[in-house]
């Protein structure tokens, strides 16, 4: 008669064989056991949806009909193209490769990170150490991963058409270039959306808008492939490379704030979620004046186009500006914890944190910064031209003190002065409404409710004082009155109907009042006080404890005592 | 400090409102090393939401809560090193089986290589799913998930776990199996915090309770504690609960008991009669007697233990508005 085993010889016997089924060096597979180890660089989340998507019948059949619609184009057009092979066969792979990139990637990307949100397992992840980025990173790690594979098929037959006549590298390259980038903008964007939209309810309809939106982007591809193999794509220089050179300035641009946008909004209500945006914004803006200096190079300003281009960078802040001023006024003690102590690094970096009052001021820095390159370029532009290529001196009229600079100069200042102005009675309204509602306590409404009330403010005032001057027509004192608060038509207009007293009277005094009133509030936010972080934390964050396990024990003195019952008294349901 | 008397869990006049609506009101206690507290209340009575702001879910509307000595607003890093949460709803990944699924937050916290294999085998032989550990998170039944959501709960060692209904919707097997696995973990020195409905189960799991109702904390303290009051309270007003058990016939017993007019007769079945009479023992025997007199064949005549659905009952009955 066989003795029963013990329970610690049970627990032995388990542990045994459960390491074998896990290690990786008996499993047989010396392969498994050298990728094993290399495993630890990557991302858990990129692993795990790696996982996932290649055994998703999505993603088999995508890539078999792709293999399958690939082979066929190949002999179809080398059966029907004899002229123009390459450009045919080119144009087909494209179209092709189209789809999943376009298509099936972002829509993937979005579900991704909806599905956790639909089923609660953004909770779990939530609460692991893994940062945030690690997650918005990962699930975007493995929408790459995706591309690269549906890349992999494609790409032996792009390369063979190189080899075709009538196919630039150039052409191939902008190919890969807009549908690999755009694939990524567009998971991107898919992820933004998810992280927007987490209500299921909600979700359902977004789905099927962004559904429809990634066709449409499948079309204005095919029309892209289309135009890309009719034009004659020169290289860098041309017309064509500053155009691509400009999207791609923007849309990765865009992408970088997306991606601190769907970041900010998985962080703890207690993290500092505004600083990588703000920084975004700022890059954004700087790389928008890079590519506008790069254009001045090349080609002069036109009248108008200083004031364009204000009006631009104004609507830009004032949407990035009405946002802003719904934030949380208060700033979380983890927030605190990294202020810089000198009172010039608290000044400077105070526009970067978190905070209504703090938002609506590095809003109006901004705009008023832009203001100042604008001006700055215009009167290079203006030297620039007058010395190497005009030389004229009289085109230095653009600089401070000429008559017709005046023009432009005060179309940019009314412009800027719009945007300060919308910008204040926003701040005002919020800051007002926060304290009699106290939104702050609701969180993550706020920027959205100031967003819809700025840009109702703004519609509505504009419409307003256009009806009205349609009304009065243009002549009678009631219709100056009102065009003087018409944005759009007192940038560009100003010279044709300013009665400069009653303008300054009218709208300049209460402007420049509510402006300095707002900037005076939003200044008490400026003036943080930081504080110590708590010596425990302090000792945590040495070097030496990284690596260690978070209760300062080995996983063994724990689970090694641990009794496991035996198997086969599992739930049989 | 001692590890008995270390306070891992803390929550100082905690409140989270959602609009008007106190979810969470004012709520403090602890939780020390070793100890499992059992947090009861009907739904919607802030368990999960306390729950949550423990797990840096959420963050509260004023008050301040700790795990280990670290805020949990401030740190929530140094919290989620510290504990596991394990919510009442599954929360598993479609197309990935048992194994990959503990080895996903094995990486999600941070482990790496052969640490990150042993914490696998040692969760899997913990939560008895070593067999199943290839098996389709989709092909596993609820008692198989719920254990294998402990075992990612569990899979960082955390010191602190956070358990909001675990037994919920498991059949009696599944449930004494997580009972015992409950008491094995607390064994080994870690905190607990555990919500659940079935209160009988948390009685003999927990030592000690909070009752919460309507976001307001009720009762604290210690299982016998809080049935000696009861009982106490019981005692106070002179009344037991008493059930008698017969053979003879029901309308016969039922016209004895009807017509005594110091017996409150509760609830009867053919066979037993659930009544309130004086809580002195004389007084049980000399009625008991009677009855064996008035020639009622009695085969079973006790005094109805104090439970903590009758404590839960008392604590919650009209105390909150």
């Amino acid at each position: 008669m066989t003795e029963e085993p013990s329970a610690i010889e049970k627990v032995r016997l388990s542990g045994e064989r459960v390491e074998s089924d896990l290690m990786p060096s008996r499993l047989g597979s010396k392969l498994d056991g050298i990728l094993e180890p290399m495993s630890d660089w990557f991302s858990s989340i990129l692993i795990k949806e790696a996982r996932q998507a290649f055994r998703s019948r999505q993603f088999v059949w995508t890539y078999i009909l792709q293999l399958i619609l690939v082979a066929a184009w190949t002999a179809i057009g080398f059966s029907l193209f004899q002229r123009e092979l390459g450009t045919s066969l080119l144009l087909g792979y494209f179209i092709i490769l189209g789809f999943p990139l376009a298509v099936i990637i972002p829509f993937s990307g979005y579900r991704s990170l909806a599905r956790e949100f639909d089923d609660g397992t953004i909770s779990l992840i939530s609460i692991t150490t893994m940062k945030p980025r690690q997650i918005i990173f990962g699930k975007l790690g493995s929408a790459l991963i995706q591309l690269v594979m549906y890349l992999s098929v494609l790409a032996p037959c792009i390369s063979f058409t190189y080899l075709l006549q009538g196919i630039s590298i150039w052409r191939i390259l902008l190919g890969l270039l807009v549908s690999v980038g755009g694939s990524i903008f567009l998971t991107i964007f898919g992820l933004f959306l998810a992280g927007s939209f987490r209500s299921r309810n909600l979700g359902v309809g977004v789905s099927v808008v962004f559904s429809i939106a990634l066709s449409f982007a499948y079309f204005f591809w095919i029309g892209f492939c289309f135009a890309m193999s009719e034009s004659s794509f020169s290289r860098y220089g041309s017309e064509e490379s500053l155009t691509v050179a400009g999207f791609v300035l923007f849309f990765g641009s865009t992408a970088l704030l997306l991606l601190a946008s769907v970041v900010a909004q998985i962080s703890f209500p207690s993290d500092n979620r505004s600083t990588l945006i703000r920084v975004m914004l700022l890059i954004q803006q700087t790389l928008f004046f890079g590519w506008i200096g790069h254009l001045l190079c090349m080609e002069s300003f036109m009248d108008g186009v200083p004031t364009v281009i204000l009006l631009v960078v104004g609507h830009y802040w004032l949407g990035m500006g009405f946002l802003m001023c719904g934030e949380s006024t208060n700033l979380s003690r983890r927030v605190r914890r990294s202020l810089p102590r000198s009172l010039p690094g608290r000044l400077f970096y105070s526009l970067f944190m978190p905070g209504a009052g703090r938002g609506f001021l590095f809003a109006l820095a901004n705009v008023w910064a832009a203001f100042l390159i604008v001006w700055f370029l215009a009167i290079f532009e203006q030297t620039l031209f007058s010395w190497e290529w005009q030389g004229d001196r009289t085109r230095n009229k653009f600089l401070i003190g000429s008559f017709a600079w005046q023009d432009e100069f005060i179309g940019m200042l009314i412009c800027v002065g719009f945007v300060s102005w919308y910008l204040s009675l926003v701040f005002l309204f919020n800051r007002y409404l926060l304290r009699r509602f106290d939104w702050d306590s609701e969180g993550g409404y706020g920027p959205v409710i100031s967003l819809v009330f700025g840009a109702t403010l703004v519609a509505f005032i504009s419409i307003l004082s256009f009806v009205i001057e349609g009304a009065f027509q243009s002549g009678s004192f009631g219709a100056s009155v009102a065009s003087f608060f018409n944005w759009y038509t007192m940038s560009f207009e100003s010279s044709l109907n300013l009665n400069f007293f009653v303008f300054v009277f009218v709208f300049v005094i209460q402007a420049a009042f509510i402006t300095i009133y707002a900037v005076l509030r939003a200044s008490d936010d400026l003036l943080l006080v930081a504080v110590e972080t708590p010596e425990r934390v302090l000792i945590e964050r040495l070097p030496a404890k990284k690596n260690t396990l978070p209760v300062g024990e080995s996983i063994d003195e724990i689970f090694g005592e641990l009794p496991v019952r035996p198997p086969g008294s599992e739930d049989a349901n | 400090m001692s590890l008995a008397a270390e306070t891992m869990i803390q929550l100082d006049n905690v409140t989270r409102a959602f609009g008007n609506t106190l979810a969470v009101d004012d709520v403090s206690f602890h939780v020390d090393a070793g100890e499992v507290l059992g947090f009861i209340g009907p739904n919607g009575a802030g368990k999960t939401t306390s729950m949550r702001i423990l797990s840096t879910l959420d963050t509260p509307t004023s008050g301040e809560a700790w795990v280990d000595g670290f805020s949990v607003v401030d740190d929530p890093d140094r919290v989620r090193e510290r504990m596991g949460w394990m919510p009442d709803g599954f929360g598993t990944y479609p197309n990935i089986n048992c194994e990959e699924y503990l080895d996903f937050f094995a990486r999600s916290y941070g482990l790496r290589g052969k640490n990150r294999l042993r914490a696998i085998k040692n969760v899997m032989g913990f939560t008895q799913l070593n067999q199943l550990s290839k098996k389709p998170i989709s092909g596993l039944s609820k008692g198989m998930k719920q254990r294998l959501c402990l075992g990612r709960a569990l899979i960082h060692n955390p010191k602190v776990l956070i358990l909001d209904e675990p037994a919920a919707g498991l059949d009696p097997r599944a449930r004494i199996e997580l009972r015992e696995m409950i008491l094995e973990l607390a064994n080994e020195g870690k905190s607990l915090l555990i919500s659940s409905h079935i209160l009988s189960e948390l009685a003999e799991v927990c030592d000690r309770v909070a009752i919460i109702e309507k976001g307001k904390l009720l009762a604290i303290g210690s299982v016998e504690s809080l049935l000696n009051n009861e009982s106490r309270e019981s005692a106070g007003k002179g009344v037991s609960q008493l059930e008698v058990k017969f053979v003879s016939d029901p309308s016969v017993v039922n016209k004895w008991f009807n017509s005594r007019e110091d017996i409150e007769v509760v609830s009867t079945t053919s066979d037993s009669i659930l009544f309130n009479y004086e809580a002195c023992h004389k007084k049980q025997s000399e009625l008991l007697t009677e009855l064996v007199n008035s020639k009622i064949e009695v085969f079973e005549f006790t005094e109805k233990q104090t439970s903590l659905e009758d404590v839960f009952l008392s604590v919650t009955r009209g105390v909150v508005q």
